[in-house]
């Protein structure tokens, strides 16, 4: 290891990826692998013993998450870098963790080649979004689109949404809400249309996805 | 099969492997790991199950290792495909502790082994040496969750009821694919897709493919990421 080397901080719930990253990683001249991590905890604490310059984060980690994982680590170093390489590429991942502070996103399908370019590019101080996320950001950016698509609902829509996402048919979500079945459509169909989707199923997934239907509620 | 000693991994007769996974840096991260071991040659790698089956004759591989994030479905049918058309080749699947369901239809079809994809790289040493040997392995996290559902008095699944054909459609109606794009992957007629749904239904005993989907989501049959 050189002392100009960039020191990286790997965090990836699957040993058998981080493992493998890092061979990769510490091949490449001017990069080093200082320290690894499976959870947000123990990636959080990593950061403050290590002093990484460049932290490679996943999403879906155990514990606190990428996204906490990724604020608690800027709130303590405004100035560490925080690269996201995960293969959630669907909103609301990129948005938030680019808000939270993060300093790029990459998917898992990029090659070795673009993690090292993404590296340098933070380390300098730039963002570095890889092209398809940068794509999708640009268009779901585009003036009178909220950040959430949820929070441009009515009141109503978000009732009839969340009746639908816990599983309800539209028989019973009628006789709940006092509304005539094709009133409970019609919201149905506009709800589609404002969130995007094509089917009940799709839009459930959404919700969950976007964590306005908790996991929880589930079972 | 009688063997005069068992299978060890040794340097000097590295064991041939064929990586299945989608995503290049992954595949790429992991061959790595493999080869350097010296154990180990990856005499193959496919981003699916589809182009692995296609490599199989060329590279020949032992061992075909399957790390496939995505569709549930891609993975079973994959799996079954491939020890089908070459049962001399051992299957190694990775899953996820969650994908009960998964696991158990994966050793029904014939796989040599789930392993965690949490696991070491040693523990994976020895899930190829256990198949080599001609044994089944499943990761220790997996076997006793399995081995609990066995018990006397324990839940049954309501997915064991299931055939094949329904649980791919399950997955995918859990997916949220329509009709028309479950018709086209599974080369069926809409109407036949659309009886199995309405089946689907009776034999959960739920109104609405929403419930459907909460009910795959609870048994990892499909997956949403969500922030932690």
């Amino acid at each position: 290891m050189e002392s100009t080397d960039i020191q990286i901080l790997l965090v990836d719930h699957q040993e058998l990826v981080r493992v493998g990253l890092q061979r990769l990683l510490d091949e490449e001249p001017g990069l080093s692998v200082v320290g690894e991590a499976s959870s947000g905890e123990e990636a959080v604490r990593l950061a403050r013993s290590l002093k990484p310059g460049v932290v490679l984060m996943d999403v879906q980690i155990a514990g606190i998450g990428g996204l906490e994982a990724t604020r608690r680590m800027l709130r303590h170093d405004p100035e560490i870098r925080v690269l996201v390489v995960t293969p959630q590429t669907d909103e609301p991942f990129p948005a938030r963790l680019l808000e939270a502070g993060a300093a790029g996103y990459l998917t898992r399908n990029c090659g070795i080649e673009e993690i090292t370019d993404a590296v340098q590019a933070v380390t300098s101080g730039e963002r570095y979004i890889s092209a398809d996320i940068a794509r999708r950001m640009a268009l779901s950016m585009l003036p009178g689109k909220e950040q959430s698509p949820f929070d441009r609902l009515s009141q109503r829509e978000l009732q009839v949404m969340l009746m639908v996402a816990q599983g309800q048919s539209v028989h019973e979500i009628s006789e709940h809400l006092c509304l005539s079945s094709k009133t409970v459509s019609t919201y149905r169909y506009r709800l589609f249309d404002k969130l995007g989707v094509d089917n009940d199923v799709e839009l459930a997934r959404l919700a969950i996805r976007h964590g306005v239907v908790e996991l929880a509620q589930l079972a | 099969m009688l063997e005069a000693r068992p299978f060890a991994l040794a340097e000097e007769n590295p064991v041939e492997i064929l990586f299945v996974d989608s995503r290049q840096l992954v595949r790429a991260g992991i061959e790595r790991v493999l080869s350097d071991s010296g154990y180990l040659t990856v005499c193959g790698e496919a981003a699916s199950c589809d182009e692995a089956i296609r490599q199989v004759r060329s590279s020949r591989p032992q061992v075909i290792l399957i790390h496939l994030p995505g569709s549930r479905v891609d993975v079973l049918d994959g799996a079954r495909k491939l020890h089908r058309q070459f049962p001399e080749v051992r299957v190694l699947v990775f899953t996820d502790a969650s994908e009960l369901v998964i696991q158990e239809r994966l050793l029904q079809a014939g796989v040599a082994g789930c392993i965690s994809s949490a696991c070491t790289i040693e523990e994976l040493f020895t899930a190829i040496e256990t198949v080599l040997n001609g044994e089944r392995y499943l990761s220790d996290s997996l076997a006793r969750k399995l081995a609990e559902r066995r018990l006397p008095g324990a839940e049954t699944s309501p997915f064991d009821r299931l055939t094949h054909r329904e649980l791919q459609i399950l997955i995918l109606v859990a997916e949220g694919c329509s009709t028309e794009r479950i018709a086209r992957e599974l080369c069926l007629t809409r109407k036949t897709v659309n009886g199995y749904r309405k089946r689907l239904l009776e034999k959960f005993q739920v109104s609405t493919e929403v419930a459907l989907m909460r009910l795959a989501l609870c048994h990892g049959l499909v997956h949403i990421p969500q922030f932690g």
